[in-house]
């Protein structure tokens, strides 16, 4: 009897389509925009840019501006700029007709002029910005040890970091990898509204087709599971074809453990599903409110496990961590990160532990709520 | 006497301060097509939620084949085939699907169940249809999956509740050929509607409900003899002066004329030949009339009677 109204539901929800597609499909397409968002700082290739060609005019003597501009046109590998020395009316000219992106004037303040706004004129004035910040050290140099000057630029133009994240569980980290996290987290409480779904066609008082069936010799509860057990397969199948994705396909790196990673999202799924029975059952209310319910369930609870904002779940951990320890979305994302950062499962056990509680204590007072519930109106 | 299978005694259900069914009495026999019918609102369709154990009720008692039911009382749930006014079935299974899926919840042995299904398909006429999903069904043919996925487990009670509500006439006939074809084949029939054409035409005994109570119960000649209007009398006269129309109301069995756009309703109470008394008096007063109609009371005008409002309303 169960395995026959299961296989009859399985065929029923995957022909659902706008079940499917928000299952099946949507993580992807925002797997893919994200992919597309971050996919460069992932993979940590840099912008490619053409050499900016620049007027250079002097105004007053600079050495130390001079020499930094030569030395930067001269670098390693691709110069950031090629510069044409000239007076001013000639590098007035030059703008005119495109042939320079913009004009240094050297003074004894460096400044700039540019014809239009763009991406080689912002670097520009950022080169320029960081020359004014740095000019005295510049200047200092130059005047004392010039044959440094090349060696000093090179040095004060990198970012130096002195403190990074690093795997211990060989994955390389990323901080965008949380989106990826909260993304997962985010497809496994998509199973919220499978759940609600469930019971909205299983009791009497919530649809025609609950009381058709409240009416068979079969026990309800023997319909709800088998109605929930293919409501579990398919959002299965959607992490599944997520991690695939992002695995296989976007080359996202998760780790070295897949298998964990796919428990963790599994048991999102049943904790999803448990709550989405809970709320069709315990709100006494029409099925588009309760629908409403589970989608905001879903959605605030991303929200705050960094589907939108990256830090948002560093920050809750900061104002209340309890929050964190109580969001489903954020035990997925974290289970997934500590996965990925952390050799020891500690981290990973703690977060399944309370998805398992949260999710054994919803089935419980659902099961009592039907229990007990007799139906005054239909 | 024919064994007993649903007794209602004293069913009360109220919503707040509305009372949905008040002391209601019913007792449905084996082998009946009992009619429950009443305007809309009149607590039908309650009655049978209270007697299919979907709903709670206040007071009273239900049983069905003389057992109490329950919502547990899967025994009983067992023999018995429910046909709801709304279309409940699933839009992405087939219609031999959903059949199969209803009928499954009711029988267990695979065999049996194919065959029960290839009737059911067959009873509906939907065997050109069976790879259909619902949505491309027509309204009467929609209606018709209904009616088979409630009866394919062949129960030996069926509780049909207006399931010909918005069904075109063809429909609607095969509908009510295939109840009655049930009921041969041995299905006890609770039948709500406020379809009393409906009604006439196929129910053995038919109940009277307004604002949940049981007004008058009986066959269909029963219960226009309850009243007291036996024949309408209409006949077409180009001119009547006010004293013929008092001759008229004058004839033995007539209560009431009226006399407007040159017709004359005359309202008879029992008695025979009241046409021919009619017709013998206008020829003598040699008064000119056309057409003629004489239409025997209807179960709206018994409705009308008993609670002063129609049927339809």
């Amino acid at each position: 009897m169960f395995l026959r109204l299961f296989l009859y539901r399985l065929k029923s929800i995957f022909l659902q389509k706008d079940l499917t597609f928000w299952t099946l499909a949507f993580p992807l397409i925002l797997g893919t925009f994200f992919y597309l968002g971050f996919g460069r700082l992932l993979n940590g290739t840099e912008l490619e840019l053409n050499t900016i060609p620049a007027a250079v005019v002097t105004v007053h003597e600079n050495t130390a501006f001079e020499t930094v501009l030569k030395e930067v046109e001269k670098s390693d590998g691709k110069a950031l700029f090629d510069l044409t020395f000239t007076d001013e009316d000639t590098a007035i000219a030059m703008l005119k007709e495109n042939k320079a992106t913009g004009i240094f004037y050297v003074d004894a303040t460096p400044h700039l002029t540019v014809a239009e706004n763009g991406m080689e004129q912002t670097l520009m004035q950022s080169f320029l910005s960081q020359y004014c910040t740095q000019s005295s050290v510049f200047e200092k140099i130059a005047a004392e040890h010039p044959e440094k000057l090349a060696d000093s630029i090179d040095f004060l133009s990198k970012r130096h970091s002195y403190g990074s994240e690093i795997s211990l569980a060989d994955a390389s980290y990323d901080p965008y990898m949380q989106y990826f996290y909260a993304l997962i987290a985010m497809c496994c409480l998509m199973s919220v509204s499978s759940g609600v779904e469930c019971i909205g066609t299983a009791l009497a008082n919530l649809s025609s087709l609950g009381m058709r069936r409240e009416c068979a010799p079969t026990r309800k509860s023997v319909m709800i599971l088998s109605d929930l057990a293919a409501a579990f397969v398919l959002q299965s199948v959607g992490v599944f074809l997520l991690f695939f994705y992002l695995t296989v396909i976007l080359k996202l790196d998760f780790g070295n453990r897949l298998g964990l990673s796919f428990a963790t999202a599994l048991m999102g799924t049943l904790f999803s599903l448990a709550a989405g029975v809970f709320i069709g059952i315990a709100f006494k209310c029409s099925m588009h409110i309760k629908m409403g319910i589970a989608l905001v369930f879903m959605m605030v609870n991303s929200f705050f496990a960094g589907l939108m904002a990256a830090t948002m779940k560093d920050w809750i951990e900061h104002i209340c961590p309890l929050f964190n320890r109580i969001n489903p979305a954020a035990l997925i994302s974290d289970s997934l990160y500590a996965l990925n950062m952390y050799p020891s499962l500690t981290r990973f056990a703690r977060n399944m532990g309370i998805l398992a509680v949260m999710t054994l204590v919803l089935c419980f007072i659902s099961g009592l709520i039907l229990r007990r519930s007799d139906y005054a109106s239909l | 006497m024919a064994e007993t299978i649903v007794k209602i005694e004293n069913l009360v259900k109220r919503y707040h301060e509305l009372v949905a069914v008040d002391h209601f009495n019913l007792t449905v026999s084996k082998g009946e097509i009992l009619g429950l019918l009443g305007p809309n609102g009149s607590g039908k369709t309650t009655t049978m939620n209270c007697l299919l154990s979907l709903l709670a009720y206040d007071k009273g008692s239900i049983e069905v084949f003389g057992k109490p039911m329950k919502p547990d009382s899967y025994d009983l749930k067992r023999n018995i085939g429910v046909v709801f006014q709304n279309v409940a079935v699933f839009d992405t299974l087939t219609v031999q699907e959903n059949i199969d899926y209803f009928c499954g919840l009711y029988i267990k042995d695979k065999k049996l169940r194919r065959q029960y299904v290839a009737e059911a398909v067959e009873f509906a006429g939907l065997s050109d249809f069976v790879k259909f999903y619902p949505k491309k069904l027509s309204g009467g043919l929609l209606r018709r999956l209904n009616i088979a996925c409630g009866i394919a487990h062949k129960p030996k009670l069926i509780l049909l509740d207006e399931p010909t509500v918005a069904v075109d006439p063809q429909s609607r006939n095969k509908i009510l050929q295939g109840i009655l074809k049930l009921n041969e084949e041995g299905a006890t029939i609770i039948y709500t509607s406020h379809y009393m054409e409906e009604v006439e035409q196929i129910c053995s005994r038919i109940v009277i409900m307004d604002k949940g109570r049981n007004l008058a119960n009986g066959t269909a000649t029963e219960l226009k003899q309850l009243i007291k209007k036996s024949e309408t009398l209409t006949v077409e006269i180009l001119e009547l002066t006010d004293t013929q129309l008092e001759a008229v109301r004058r004839l033995n069995h007539v209560y009431d004329v009226s006399y407007e756009n040159n017709r004359l309703t005359v309202q008879c109470s029992g008695g025979s030949h009241n046409l021919i008394h009619l017709l013998s008096y206008l020829q003598e007063e040699n008064i000119a009339f056309g057409r003629v109609y004489s239409e025997l009371p209807t179960l709206n005008d018994v409705f009308l009677e008993i609670t002063g409002s129609e049927l339809r309303d």
